[in-house]
């Protein structure tokens, strides 16, 4: 089983023996690792964006109280920016001046030169950009949008997912080639940073669903199935190593406990009224969710199956991926969400039992309970969850799939 | 594919404005502890939204001026810390600051004057989304073309990257059409059609909840004149299901339920205007009655100022048609009840037994405040003493000429009295509901000698805020001798330079 893990780059590297050497003649350009340096730069311009919003959220459950000009916004706007002007810098650069050197990495379009995630990542500044005058306008239209998801913030999230994904195919590529050549490159790692602050950004994108208040929901289930097992699964069949899945799941711990720890040490109060919950300090996000759990049951399940291809592998990959992800969660979340409403979980370290409540928001007796006893999770909406974690699966598989073998 | 885009982007033109009768500023003028001060709070027109608030200190040199927002109860335990206004460079006197108003119904804006003598006072505003703000042409410009370039950016990117991403290093990226390429541009069109197709859904669904719950629609009413054994008589009938809820119940207003008031809609060559204004009482068929008064044939714009439970106040309006003239004599169903037929709007008026009421201002500039003062004089231009009518000094009221913008002025501003009492009680019981009476200009608050040494200058003044340029008609209303005496004017308030 040990090996198997390491097939892939063993196939890989007999391939590129035979194959590439061509490859090694142009390797020696100035441009040979250059995108799997900038592919770095803009997993940390993604990271940047998800702390960014992190410190956001906090920033409006605080203070409440905003400008263009907050750190907060700021940060997003840095990572944004970083991910497009270094995209674009790929880009011009392809184009126009080391055109040759950059020939055996990029993908041509409208007449331009970049590598795909490059593409993908000025298209998702470029949606970023636009809809900062979209979501101006909404603010005059409709008042401003105090929640996560509204039109205007789905364009800017669409676009940030899109410097997220632009970051992981640039990464994937650059791995991809190395294993061609028989090296192993640091984009192997920054393959899986990305996609640890992709699952970290869809964790927040449906973070109005996943309070622990709301961990016994059928939405919260379904909401989860439908953004977690495509990551997971494509976390599972990417990486080129073990416990891909796993190693996705801590960058996202670290990334959402970081935030959740550091948080709280800035004195800060709300502006805005009414202030039903007079809090002092910045008020974090909840304790991350335990997909790490699932995330390593995958790994240690299904690690034999990833590599293999054909229909019914794949089939099975997918189902099982699937089905273990929502059992494994259920199981684990159901549980650990009775825990985090309870007083035990009120200290720094759990962030729970409604530290996690706003200065707009009451903090009294309900937060020891569940909330939305309607919506519990039923017979019904567990299987639809079941239903989604299967297509998501899928997508997830496909685009792992892909990320193992786009090489520009 | 083409039509889901459009769709979409369709939605930028089809939004509906709703245009909110009488004016986006409140003003108040009075007192803040031993401060004279002139509030004017600029509503926002969205929930939530940024409440601009400028106080002018008219006299003395404070040491602060702080603003905090309070809900319609003047919960202070749920107020954040005050904003500290900010006082502008030039004009010292003249402080500015900005407050969010995060939910809609009544707030009250805590203006605190720090220094020698400082107080505060309780300025009662609305927060409501009054007004849907439409996308530009230039603003929907830019964004169909940046949406158009994103979606084809995103079908070319996928399409190239199906047939070139995965090509060796031996091979030369140039733009191909394969099976690939098709396929790759069938998906992302299917992508992109998809969110298109949803983000349209998603926003039409945004756009009803806003229009069905979130912006604010007058009450719908009706009026009628009809003659009745009792004489002529206007009935106003709130028809809307909405004022049967508790927080839609009316409560008085400087002692009155309803102030209604009628303008004469047609003002060929500065003719004269006919005017009322009524007090309708509540009648046991539903509905609110008033004697009509003797006005000429024509179409009159009805405007009712009502104040409510909530906290919230608005005007509504209607329009009615009175076709024949009236005979016999007016007996007013409220002794406070006045009408007039008007004279040639110019700035100074006759009025009857050798009177004159003229109104001067200095220059007016749009969503600047400016003070109307009205002289009354005798034949020999003498002041006259003024008696309150309505508790107050004197009345105005304002209408563009187009009936787009009207406010019931007094000498304390056009914050609603009712309300401001309200919350003064509220945050400082019946004293304070005291107090905020002789601030509001209440003449029966304040002993007899304070209110005839006010009355004894034959001058009142209004404090308004003129949004918008445009022609205004302006009604001055003032007791003299025991006779309510109205002057009709013209004014007219040029763009502002700024503008």
């Amino acid at each position: 089983m040990a090996t198997v893990g390491v097939l892939p780059t063993r196939e890989l590297q007999s391939v590129s023996s035979s194959t590439s050497a061509p490859a090694s003649g142009r390797a020696a350009s100035p441009v040979r690792s250059l995108d799997a340096h900038i592919a770095g730069w803009l997993v940390l311009g993604a990271a940047f964006i998800v702390i960014g919003v992190i410190w956001d959220i906090s920033w409006h459950i605080t203070i409440g109280r905003d400008t263009f000009w907050t750190p907060a916004h700021l940060m997003i706007h840095l990572g944004g920016s970083l991910g497009g002007f270094l995209s674009g810098f790929i880009c011009l650069d392809a184009t126009f001046f080391r055109r040759k050197a950059w020939a055996d990495r990029v993908i041509q379009v409208w007449g331009f030169r970049a590598p795909f995630g490059a593409w993908i990542c000025i298209w998702g500044a470029g949606a970023m950009l636009t809809s900062a005058p979209f979501d101006n306008w909404w603010h005059n239209a409709y008042g401003l949008d105090v929640k996560i998801l509204s039109p205007p913030h789905m364009v800017l999230a669409i676009g940030m997912h899109g410097v997220v994904a632009g970051a992981f195919l640039l990464a994937s590529a650059a791995r991809n080639r190395a294993q061609e050549r028989g090296e192993l490159s640091p984009a192997r790692w920054y393959a899986v940073a990305a996609q640890g602050v992709q699952l970290a950004f869809a964790s927040i994108l449906i973070s109005e669903l996943t309070a622990p208040n709301l961990q016994h929901t059928g939405r919260f289930y379904i909401a989860s199935a439908i953004v977690f097992p495509a990551l997971l699964t494509a976390a599972l069949v990417t990486h080129p190593f073990k416990w891909g899945a796993t190693r996705v799941c801590l960058v996202y711990m670290a990334l959402i406990l970081g935030m959740m720890w550091i948080l709280p040490l800035f004195a800060a109060e709300p502006k805005l009224a009414p202030v039903n919950n007079r809090v002092d300090h910045m008020v974090p996000s909840a304790f991350p969710l335990l997909i790490i759990v699932p995330a390593l049951v995958l790994d240690l399940s299904l690690g034999w199956l990833r590599n293999r291809r054909g229909w019914g592998w794949t089939a099975l990959l997918i189902l099982a991926s699937a089905t273990l992800f929502l059992g494994v969660f259920l199981g684990v979340q159901w549980y650990f969400s009775q825990f985090l409403i309870s007083p035990s979980a009120d200290n720094w370290f759990f962030s729970g039992h409604g530290r996690f409540i706003g200065y707009q928001d009451h903090r009294n007796e309900w937060q020891e309970r569940f909330w939305d006893r309607h919506g519990l999770l039923n017979f019904a909406s567990l299987r639809t969850a079941w239903w989604t974690a299967i297509l998501s699966s899928m997508v997830g598989c496909l685009i792992g799939r892909f990320a193992t073998r786009v090489r520009r | 594919m083409i039509h889901r885009f459009a769709a979409f982007f369709g939605l930028l033109w089809c939004l509906v404005l709703h245009a909110h009768i009488g004016s986006p500023f409140v003003l108040f003028e009075g007192r803040a502890g031993a401060f004279p001060v002139r509030i004017s709070i600029r509503e926002p027109d969205v929930v939530p939204g940024l409440a601009e608030i400028t106080v002018r200190v008219l006299q003395g040199e404070p040491q602060q001026i702080t603003v905090l927002p309070l809900d319609h109860n003047a919960d202070r335990a749920k107020a954040p810390r005050p904003d500290i206004a900010v006082s502008t460079p030039g004009d010292p006197q003249l402080y500015s600051a900005s407050l969010w108003f995060m939910r809609r119904g009544s707030y009250g804006v805590e203006v605190n004057v720090e220094g020698n003598g400082g107080g505060r006072v309780l300025v009662p505003v609305d927060s409501l989304a009054r007004r849907q703000e439409p996308m530009g042409p230039l603003l929907s410009g830019i964004l169909v073309g940046l949406g158009i370039l994103l979606v084809g950016g995103y079908i070319s990117i996928v399409a190239s990257a199906a047939s070139q991403s995965r090509l060796g290093p031996e091979v030369t990226p140039r733009a191909r059409l394969s099976l690939r390429t098709f396929l790759g541009a069938t998906l992302a069109t299917g992508i992109m059609g998809f969110l298109l197709w949803g983000g349209s859904k998603w926003w039409a669904a945004e756009d009803a909840d806003h229009q069905a719950r979130v912006l604010f629609r007058p009450l719908e009413n009706r009026v009628t004149v009809s003659n009745t054994a009792a004489g002529r008589q206007i009935l106003l009938a709130l028809t809307d299901k909405r004022s049967r809820e508790d927080w839609a119940r009316l409560i008085p207003d400087h002692g009155k339920l309803i102030h209604l008031f009628l303008t004469e809609e047609s003002n060929p060559n500065g003719r004269s205007v006919g005017f009322g204004h009524l007090h309708p009482q509540p009648v046991a068929s539903g509905g609110y009655q008033a004697s009509f008064p003797p006005l000429r044939p024509g179409t009159y714009r009805v405007y009712a100022d009502l104040a409510h439970e909530s906290g919230l106040t608005e005007t509504i309006t209607n329009r009615i048609e009175v076709t024949e003239s009236s005979s016999g004599s007016w007996s007013p169903s409220d002794a406070d009840d006045s009408f007039d037929l008007g004279t040639e709007l110019k700035p100074k008026v006759e009025l009857s037994d050798g009177l004159t009421l003229e109104l001067v201002t200095a220059a007016i500039r749009p969503g600047v405040p400016v003070e109307l003062r009205a002289l009354v004089r005798n034949a020999q231009n003498q002041p006259v003493p003024i008696q309150p009518f309505l508790r107050m000094l004197g009345h105005a009221v304002v209408e563009r000429s187009d009936g787009s913008v009207f406010a019931h002025v007094h000498p304390a501003g056009t914050l609603s009295m009712a309300i401001a009492r309200r919350l003064a009680v509220s945050a400082g019981g019946e004293d304070g509901g005291k107090a905020a009476d002789v601030n509001c200009g209440d003449l029966s608050a304040v002993p007899v000698a304070v209110a005839e040494s006010l009355s004894r200058g034959g001058e009142v003044t209004f404090p308004y805020v003129f949004p918008e340029s445009g022609e205004y008609r302006i009604w001055v209303q003032v007791r003299v001798d025991g006779r309510v005496r109205t002057g009709a004017f013209l004014l007219t308030v040029p763009a502002s330079s700024r503008s």
